[in-house]
């Protein structure tokens, strides 16, 4: 079903895995050398800018080429129809099989930007035909459907961490319109059945992953786990709740109108994201204590959204002192390594290094900490905070 | 345990008995490390905390007084470069090491503190008066100062954004960008000086051999800045004459950069090079067509992009498997 070279994956892991031991000084670079000898890499897999580039460059060769194609047919009369992005995008993924077989991409931009335009195309087309069917109307349920076969089928021949996530939240989709359509049951129970919904399908992928051919998808299955977690927590946020209730029944957000058993809601939206992150830590995870930080982000956002109990500077003063107390404590307790936690920076180097990102980030934002001209008047005291503020989010 | 397939090399006698021993002992004992997220947080309370500390004194202005929020900036800034110049390893033209952790944000600290008592006493007591030009100055030479002597290179790029301010630029990618403000033929020329500046800035550290790694940054925001500022130029002054000198420009850069970036195999300037180099091509190609003014010459000019594109897919692709194996980046 994949649609690249097994072997060269496998190999493409080993020697991933050799990289890593030779930085941390466990083999010597001969022997690495002697690995990469052993288990040949054929796959075309660049760094990050010429990926960046390659993809930028597809697309506007693609949309050319898409241009010409139609320019020479423009008088046909198909081009008002639903029949031709589907055979545009069907022409593009021709072209992208080919491709993968002559050139043995390996995610390297172009055959994602490829994968994209054609998934696009054929998806845009389907859904055209299906609206045309439906007498003009949308159909939102089918929509779904048609978008998660089309996704799961991309994501299972290309393993691509992007069509996999649409995979997923058009499956969630599915679910919710088809709740929907329950009536007003299925309305008063949406939060419950969205979080039945994201816990079986994070089950699903759980058992997916132990497959043998599992490997192939490391990368998709995560991103595909993070957001089912995700739309678990979502399903029960109160500030997400509360707000798609009164989407869906036509309230205004500023009534303020309070949902029934709404405690229940509070206590998904902080409980969660500290269940993710004390269950990451516990089974020494890094993708769940991440999301678990960053949820718990969400969970304040959502209550200050409600509850004003101090200025905003205070909050800031109290929470930064708070965070760095706490963070210092921690470094300081994993000073030795405690159950089998620690500090030290993990030997895989960050690549990252390279580029001197934070250099650059530094003088995006201390920018404006700087000099006078005369034009931002009364700006330069916030000056150093709004710079900090920028480079956290960077980072 | 360790991954399968190093026994398998062992018995095969690829991997030494020691180096086996010594992958055995890292996958034995694998400890979580949770340094990036513990940074993280680390970040986000200073951050959170100066902003609210910020905030507090700015809203409290009266009560204070600006005296004294002068000297404990001051003090602040006073006692980082005074902790940093104790610690400071003899300065080398090579790359110094910083001796320890924290040396370089307690720097950072001290830096940006200073800058900020520069701006702040020019604000409220107009110690220049409106010559703003001596204002920043005075600031901006001390910051490469700094980023010489103790060697670090988020200091350099605040001195290089400060040069560009001084020449009365913003010149960050982003703002120059979204500001877009290339409306007279004086700020382009600013512009390009700025640029050029850097880029010979850059080529200088390389050729005499000082400080070489600050390379990366003078072309980072020097190559920016020039190829905006001559393609701003080509179309300020379109159907001007001056324009094809500019298009001239471009292409003469793009050739430096293009064996500058192979010589140095950096695949970040080669990527940024190509493309745009090839928005220079399709400046050219979409020339051409306008000079004939019909159907067939739009056909062809929408043929020519779509073959340069994909000629140039292939030579992005040919160019990176040629400097694999260097460097990632």
């Amino acid at each position: 079903m994949i649609v690249f070279n097994k072997e060269w994956i496998d190999n493409l892991r080993i020697v991933k895995q050799a990289e890593k031991d030779q930085r941390s000084g466990c083999i010597t670079v001969d022997e690495l050398w002697l690995i990469r000898r052993q288990y040949p890499v054929g796959l075309y897999t660049p760094g990050v800018f010429t990926t960046i580039g390659l993809f930028i460059l597809t697309l506007f060769t693609i949309s050319m080429g898409a241009g010409f194609v139609t320019l020479l047919i423009a008088g046909a009369g198909v081009l008002d129809t639903f029949v031709w992005p589907l055979v545009l995008g069907i022409l593009v993924y021709i072209g992208l099989e080919l491709l993968m077989r002559e050139k043995s991409l390996f995610h390297s931009g172009s055959d994602n930007a490829l994968l994209y335009t054609s998934g696009g195309l054929v998806a845009g087309g389907l859904i055209w035909l299906v609206e045309d069917l439906n007498g003009h109307q949308s159909a939102l349920m089918a929509d779904a459907t048609i978008l998660f076969l089309i996704g799961g089928f991309l994501t299972l021949r290309f393993a691509d961490m992007l069509t996999g996530v649409i995979t997923c939240l058009s499956f969630f989709a599915v679910v919710f319109f088809g709740w929907q359509k329950v009536g007003s049951f299925g309305l008063a129970t949406m939060p419950f059945m969205m979080m039945l919904a994201a816990g079986a399908a994070y089950a699903l992928l759980l058992k997916l992953a132990k497959k043998t051919d599992a490997v192939y998808y490391e990368n998709c299955l995560l991103i595909m786990k993070i957001t089912c977690l995700v739309v678990l927590y979502a399903a029960g946020n109160y500030l997400v709740v509360n707000r798609l209730n009164n989407k869906l029944n036509n309230l205004d957000d500023a009534t303020n109108t309070s949902i029934p058993f709404g405690f229940i809601f509070w206590i998904w939206t902080f409980v969660v994201p500290i269940v993710y992150l004390y269950l990451g830590i516990i089974k020494k995870q890094t993708m769940p204590v991440r999301l678990g930080m960053l949820l718990i982000v969400a969970a304040i956002y959502s209550f200050r959204s409600y509850y004003h109990l101090l200025p905003l500077e205070v909050m800031l003063t109290i929470g930064g002192a708070l965070l760095l107390t706490v963070s210092f404590g921690i470094i300081r307790y994993l000073k030795t390594p405690k159950h089998g936690i620690t500090y030290q920076e993990p030997d895989d180097i960050n690549k990252w290094d390279n580029l001197r990102i934070e250099s650059l980030i530094i003088g995006e934002t201390a920018a404006h900490a700087h000099g006078s001209p005369p034009a931002d008047d009364g700006y330069h005291f916030g000056g150093g905070s709004a710079g900090g503020g920028g480079s956290s989010g960077g980072f | 345990m360790e991954p399968e397939f190093y026994r398998q090399l062992h018995e095969q006698g690829i991997i030494s008995d020691a180096s086996f021993e010594k992958v055995k002992h890292k996958h034995q004992n694998v400890l979580f490390s949770l340094h990036w997220e513990l940074k993280t947080i680390l970040y986000l309370g200073v951050t959170l905390l100066s902003g609210g500390l910020g905030t507090l004194i700015y809203k409290n202005i009266d009560t204070i007084g600006h005296q004294v929020i002068l000297a404990l900036i001051a003090l602040v800034s006073a006692s980082s470069f005074f902790y940093c110049s104790k610690h400071v390893l003899p300065f080398s033209k090579d790359k110094v090491a910083s001796p320890n952790t924290s040396f370089d944000y307690v720097l950072l600290l001290g830096a940006i503190t200073m800058v900020s008592f520069a701006g702040y006493i020019q604000y409220q007591y107009n110690i220049f008066g409106n010559n703003y030009g001596l204002a920043t100055l005075f600031p901006m030479l001390a910051l490469f100062y700094i980023a010489h002597r103790f060697d670090h290179l988020g200091i350099l790029s605040m001195a290089i954004v400060s040069l560009g301010l001084w020449m009365g630029l913003t010149v960050t990618p982003k703002k120059l960008l979204s500001y877009g403000t290339f409306n007279s033929q004086t700020i382009i020329g600013t512009y390009l000086t700025f640029g050029v500046l850097l880029l010979i800035a850059g080529f200088l550290t390389q050729r005499y051999d000082f400080k070489k790694h600050f390379k990366f940054s003078y072309h980072h925001y020097g190559v920016h800045v020039t190829y905006i500022a001559l393609y701003a130029g080509y179309f300020y002054n379109y159907q001007k004459g001056t324009d094809l000198l500019f298009l001239a420009g471009v292409i003469a850069l793009t050739a430096y950069l293009y064996f500058d970036s192979l010589k140095t195999l950096s695949y970040y300037f080669m990527v940024i090079t190509v493309l745009y180099g090839y928005f220079g091509v399709c400046c050219l190609i979409v020339r051409l067509c306008m000079l004939f003014q019909s159907g067939e010459a739009f056909s062809v000019g929408i043929l020519a992009f779509l073959l340069s594109g994909v000629g140039l897919i292939l030579l992005l692709i040919e160019l990176s498997k040629k400097m694999r194996g260097h460097d990632r980046f």
